[in-house]
């Protein structure tokens, strides 16, 4: 039922993305084969479960279907916009989860939390590597904050309890973060 | 803002690009989520900042790497494209309703919030069946209690309580529900004497709860990689 796994010209999911605005099932059905894998991974790490990580995937796509018409080509890639989307469908899944339970801490495994703060988070990209070393700069506690936001879906609420700051600190401490990583990756 | 003096740019473009952002990082509160996704339609300048910022930040997502859903998703979504009159009124109300705009040039706020509201409730997922309560008493050789696991399906929460020993220090214990046919589902790690952990799948009556023991952090694969330990079935509460 998958495509045998091959790369994608970066040219032809373009194509795909402006048949699936014109609400073609065909390209839509070719695109999920060409990227389901890699959203999937993606909103594995911030889904709490492979069911709900498989509700977000949907969620995701549904939400690729519906609104194709507004990808713009000249602003991002498919798959970063895709991608965009898919973890907004795993937070959204996460949080829904948590809003239920708002009353109970939110148990936060620190060894994964350590893991993903750390070092090599990051494919071996110049890009990759160019992030990577402005993510270091920024220093650890603010660097964590960083990549638990964005690969595990962290609230801000989330990350004042796991550093012990209020949220508005939090909040601004982020976007400080996120200014510095613009400035040193020489931010257009 | 300190960041206005280092950037050297008006507060308005500091708004947008901070706001584009945390948009893309994904700290954003869902109203203001939204919002954002409300100015993208209608200024330029915030539809480019999130696609920047998305691109800037996508190095992070290489090293998730591939994951194969199942084959099950795939069909979800084209049950929900396909014939299912929901959705495709959706995507032909959103699309008049950006021709409406054109055509009569004005802003389109409202139009815009109504089309995200609207795609926004019909994708919702569908509720959960009426609310039931469950426990589970989970135990291992010999039948010594090690979890009780209460379900509230109203509620949407499974609690659990451990009165056994907890995990080595090196492993986590991982909670699953068995179904009676198809593969297990997790349900979360449960490292903690107590958690509180959403519910995210429907459980039924006679279905199974399991801890099993996984490296640090839970399974890396989805499905139990190792021993289960303790079992139990889910009987009714009331």
């Amino acid at each position: 039922m998958i495509e045998a796994v091959r790369e994608t010209p970066a040219g032809e999911l373009d194509t795909l993305m402006s048949a699936v605005a014109h609400g073609d099932e065909a390209a839509f059905r070719r695109l999920y084969d060409q990227t389901s894998r890699k959203l999937f991974a993606v909103i594995r790490r911030i889904a709490g479960s492979e069911a709900a990580a498989e509700e977000a995937l949907q969620e995701a796509f549904l939400r690729i279907w519906n609104h194709a018409d507004r990808f713009d080509p000249a602003l991002a890639s498919p798959v970063t916009w895709m991608t965009t989307i898919a973890r907004h469908a795993a937070i959204d899944a996460v949080r829904r989860g948590a809003e239920r339970v708002s009353a109970a801490a939110v148990v936060i495994d620190e060894e994964l939390a350590e893991r993903l703060a750390g070092p090599s988070t990051i494919t071996d990209s110049l890009a990759g590597r160019q992030l990577q070393r402005c993510l270091e700069a920024l220093g650890e506690d603010r660097r964590s904050m960083v990549v638990l936001a964005y690969c595990q879906g962290w609230s801000r609420e989330e990350l004042s309890r796991r550093f012990d700051k209020p949220v508005a600190t939090v909040k601004t401490l982020l976007r400080r973060s996120l200014i510095a990583l613009k400035e040193c990756l020489g931010g257009r | 803002m300190a960041v206005d003096d280092e950037t050297g740019s008006g507060p308005f473009d500091d708004d947008v690009d901070a706001l584009a952002a945390e948009y893309v990082v994904g700290t954003l509160s869902r109203a203001e989520r939204r919002a954002v996704e409300t100015r993208m339609l209608r200024e330029p300048d915030m539809a480019a900042a999130v696609a920047e910022w998305a691109e800037r930040l996508a190095p992070l997502d290489a090293a998730a790497g591939e994951l194969v859903p199942a084959d099950r998703v795939w069909g979800a979504i084209a049950g929900r494209i396909g014939g299912d009159a929901g959705v495709g009124q959706v995507i032909h109300l959103e699309r008049s309703l950006k021709r409406w705009r054109v055509a009569t040039g004005m802003v389109g706020i409202a139009a815009a919030l109504l089309a995200v509201v609207v795609a926004r409730e019909a994708l919702a997922p569908a509720p959960l069946a009426p609310a039931t309560s469950y426990v589970a008493v989970l135990g291992g050789e010999g039948g010594a209690p090690a979890f009780v696991a209460s379900v509230d399906t109203g509620a949407g929460t499974i609690r659990l309580r451990r009165v056994g020993t907890a995990p080595p220090p090196d492993k986590s214990f991982e909670l699953w529900k068995v179904p009676e046919s198809g593969p297990t589902v997790s349900l979360g790690v449960a490292d903690s004497e107590r958690e509180l952990k959403p519910l995210d799948v429907s459980l039924k009556p006679g279905e199974r709860l399991a801890i099993s023991v996984e490296p640090k952090g839970g399974s890396p694969t989805g499905q139990a990689t190792g021993p289960v330990v303790y079992i139990g079935t889910l009987l009714p509460a009331e």
